[in-house]
């Protein structure tokens, strides 16, 4: 069980720590949580990546990467990512255990080793390397493009490419469903100024959560505590309320099918099956239970019949969708078999309608739900990102939470959501050269 | 069980607890506080074990490529049914890899370690194969082929490996080809099985959060179940991979961006510490030259010619290899700057400064790498193997000299080096 002390240390902000040692490091991450805004999406999601490009005190890329270096090897990410219709732009550093530190840097102390990473950190989030109060155009436009392919470069991963389609498809344009990169379209039309200002909106007035977990996170409460959050505009009490836009989109009245085709191999299904539960329901172990049946495990119905007794595909999983509450069948096969691996998985579907599941694949799936809830706790992300999905879309705050409710799931619950559950999309990556 | 001396690092306040059981190299490493419990058990068997002399024959036969990969994946395949469902029935996740050098399986759970590890052990030790499944398994395999197919960054490596190595299994794809899987049968994988599978030839890892003495006399009884006789080492062939390279290639495939990668082969062999020694010093060097704090990144950056640069370094005893590779919309300039700067420093030496800080940097790592049971392990693993442990890295990296970084040089030879690059159909190279 993780014991989170926290603190509000500006209007809307809110710092968590958990001081632990297991890990030999001290995570610290930054969560800024912005409704997604359609006309700036894009701009936000271009943030990360320039931010790392210098700071204020740093402004170059080697200057930084020199820094890491000093700090022994820290390590410095950043990115845009979603949380249901939330856009969360992140940044993470990560450093050896403060302990550790001290001693190879000749007894330097524990808070001043903690303090250069956060003011480093800090920086990196609100003060960016900026030109006439904007990014450096040079800067900007290299990172644009760069950003351009990133977009582009998506398809070399074709069965991340048909989900990214899929969920596009289920969106039926609705901005709050777009993805956390923004859109190619976009690219032609911001600049360095308008993102830079739109960047500062979003610290000046949206909700930010600041994790620290490991060695050293009650030292770094304590500098925090002591400190004034310095934001580059200045917060006022006025915070945008994110819960105001979170119901799931709404879904086409009749199910959507695509076929796209790309000059591949393998061409990816990908099925997608709304339960209507979210992960601040009450059935929501429920909801994982059916995934799990489905999909989720090597004893699954899909693993086992498509891949194992048909020998029709390497992987048939499934991926969940927590706030619009999807499970999204997933396989690469040869297009030749696309028709009989479509009705393969309507068939395990129909079959946990039916109640067909036996007491093995019940009991297996329990204890492999068990399993991965329980084993959360053993990753500083993992337990961050359970916090963070709850502080958006609810639900609950640690994976013991749900693996304890997984225990009180019956065969007849699932049956249950199973019948109310229904195939709103089918996307198909066609693969067009196949030998 | 013949305990063996425990490994410990007082200033990382680690030690892992060593046995050799019935042939079997075991070792644990307490964690405690972690919930799960981890068990990793390697064969000193891979994709490049094509060509070997069987026990009681004279002469080596050749298997097809991709016998090592298709052998894993019918290891879980049993009289009784699947292995991974038996895992999955105590709650356990199991998995499985093979590299070049290497077979890997393993599993994690919190509760019923005993079962899981014993179920490891009848997954690795006891081998079931029947044309039938065989058959079915060569469908499967050809799709997770046809999945790798379609992933640039993974054509990119198999193109640059083959050309670098024409005469050399690591050239080979490590999932074999559509054609190759075709020859392979029972028998094959019997065969390839009866001479690996040999319990002097596997690692044992163990992690969690348990007491050194009751996890070694579990893993001594549950191997001692399972195997009675430790087995001789394979007597493989491999050829020494320091040859004359193949030409490069531009490879025509639909991508948004192109993608340019340049490898090297090491014209020496290195053996045991000497080894981990090569790839530390080449690995900084190739961070003092392309790493984020290098000009070179920089300007190629400011330039908009990639904002990623992947570099790294392997060795074993029969080959070397650099490779550096990028997405760029300009392969032949960024090619030719990669080459230059290689020259560059080459003539204007290293900054002592640089070294040490990327010295400190790489420490500083190495501490957090004990977060990961995986990491650790299959780093004890191939330590082992070159006759060190993971406590000993460390005082190599410690001992590491600037002196050591400049003789690296010699694995950067242009006249062994090979570039690749894929770039989409209708694009002239003349363009760029």
């Amino acid at each position: 069980m993780d014991d989170f002390e926290s603190m509000v240390v500006a209007p809307g902000v809110v710092f968590r720590y958990l001081s632990e040692p297991k890990w030999k490091n001290l995570s610290v991450r930054v969560f800024c949580k912005i409704p997604v805004i359609e006309s700036k999406i894009t701009s936000l999601a271009l943030v990360p990546r320039l931010a790392m490009r210098g700071t204020y005190q740093l402004p170059s890329i080697r200057d930084i990467a020199q820094f890491l270096e000093t700090m022994y090897g820290s390590c410095l990410g950043a990115n845009s990512s979603k949380v249901g219709p939330i856009q969360v732009v992140n940044f993470k550093l990560e450093i050896p255990s403060p302990i550790y530190l001290s001693t190879m840097k000749s007894g330097e102390p524990l808070g001043s080793i903690v303090g250069k990473a956060w003011s480093f950190l800090w920086d990196v989030v609100n003060r960016p390397y900026l030109e006439d109060d904007a990014y450096p155009e040079k800067v900007f436009s290299v990172d644009k493009e760069e950003h351009r392919q990133d977009i582009l470069g998506l398809i070399n991963n074709p069965s991340s490419y048909a989900l990214v389609r899929l969920i596009e498809e289920i969106s039926q344009g609705d901005p709050r469903g777009l993805p956390p990169w923004g859109s190619l379209d976009d690219l032609n039309y911001i600049d360095s100024r308008s993102t830079w200002a739109a960047w500062k909106e979003a610290l000046s007035m949206c909700p930010i959560s600041i994790y620290a977990v490991g060695e050293g996170a009650d030292l770094l409460g304590e500098i925090i505590s002591k400190q004034e959050l310095v934001f580059p505009t200045r917060r006022g009490d006025r915070i945008w309320d994110i819960s105001e836009n979170l119901e799931p989109l709404s879904l086409p009245e009749e199910g959507i099918r695509v076929e796209e085709g790309f000059p591949g191999q393998q061409t990816v299904l990908c099925m997608a099956f709304h339960t209507g539960v979210t992960q601040s329901d009450a059935e929501f172990p429920t909801f994982l239970f059916l995934d799990g049946l489905l999909g989720g495990f090597p004893h699954s119905k899909l693993f086992s019949v498509v891949r194992e007794e048909y020998g029709l595909a390497y992987f048939a999983d499934t991926v969940i969708d927590t706030w619009r509450g999807f499970t999204i069948a997933i396989t690469g096969i040869s297009d030749g078999e696309k028709d009989r691996v479509e009705d393969l998985v309507v068939e395990q579907f129909d079959a946990i309608r039916k109640g067909r599941i036996s007491d093995e694949e019940m009991e297996n799936t329990r204890a492999g739900l068990r399993r991965r809830l329980m084993a959360e706790a053993d990753y500083q992300g993992s337990i961050v990102n359970r916090r963070l999905n709850h502080e958006i879309l609810g639900g609950a705050q640690t994976g013991e939470e749900v693996a304890e409710r997984i225990l009180e799931v019956t065969r007849q619950d699932v049956v249950d959501l199973a019948n109310e559950t229904e195939l709103k999309c089918v996307y198909v990556l066609r693969a067009e050269g196949a030998n | 069980m013949h305990k063996l001396p425990t490994l410990t690092d007082d200033f990382l306040k680690e030690e892992i607890y060593c046995a050799d059981i019935c042939g079997v190299n075991v070792f644990f490493l307490p964690k405690p506080k972690f919930r799960r419990r981890y068990a990793e058990l390697c064969v000193n068997y891979g994709s490049n074990d094509n060509v070997f002399v069987p026990r009681g024959r004279a002469e080596p036969v050749e298997v097809p490529a991709g016998v090592a990969h298709f052998l894993e994946h019918k290891m879980f395949e049993k009289p009784w049914g699947d292995a991974f469902s038996a895992f999955s029935s105590i709650g356990a996740s199991a998995n499985a890899y093979t590299s070049n050098n290497y077979t890997s399986y393993h599993f994690v759970t919190l509760d019923n370690y005993d079962k899981g590890l014993a179920l490891l052990m009848e997954v690795v030790f006891s081998p079931y194969f029947t044309e039938e499944s065989v058959e079915r398994e060569k469908r499967i395999i050809a799709q997770e082929i046809g999945m790798y197919e379609d992933q640039p960054n993974w054509r990119l490596l198999r193109e640059t490996l083959a050309r670098l190595y024409p005469e050399h299994p690591v050239g080979l794809d490590i999932s074999g080809t559509y054609e190759s899987i075709q020859q392979i049968h029972k028998d094959t994988l019997y065969l390839c099985h009866e001479n690996f599978y040999s319990p002097a030839n596997c690692v044992l890892f163990m992690a969690g959060d348990f007491d050194p003495d009751q996890a070694l006399n579990l893993a001594a009884e549950i191997i001692g179940s399972y195997v009675k006789d430790p087995g001789n080492s394979p007597c493989r062939i491999r050829p020494h991979g320091t040859g004359r390279v193949g030409e490069g290639a531009e490879i025509m495939m639909s991508v948004p961006t192109p993608l340019l990668q340049i490898g090297w082969k090491d014209r020496r062999l290195f053996d045991g510490r000497k080894i981990v020694i090569r790839e530390l010093a080449c690995a900084f060097l190739l961070d003092i030259m392309f790493g984020k704090t290098s000009e070179f990144f920089e300007e190629v950056y400011d330039q908009g010619l990639t904002d990623d640069l992947i570099f790294s370094y392997e060795a074993w005893p029969d080959y070397g290899f650099t490779i550096v590779s990028a997405e760029t919309e300009k392969p032949e300039i960024l090619k030719e700057m990669i080459f230059e700067q290689v020259e560059r420093i080459r003539t204007r030496g290293l900054d002592e400064q640089d070294f040490e800080r990327k010295k400190n940097a790489a420490l500083g790592r190495f501490i957090t790498m004990f977060r990961s049971f995986e990491v650790i392990s299959q780093s004890q693993i191939r330590l082992l193997g070159l006759g060190e442990n993971i406590f000993s890295y460390r005082s190599i990296l410690e001992d590491l000299d600037i002196s050591d970084v400049y003789a690296s040089f010699d694995s950067l030879d242009p006249d062994m080096s090979v570039s690749v690059i894929i770039a989409n159909e209708g694009v002239s190279m003349d363009e760029t």
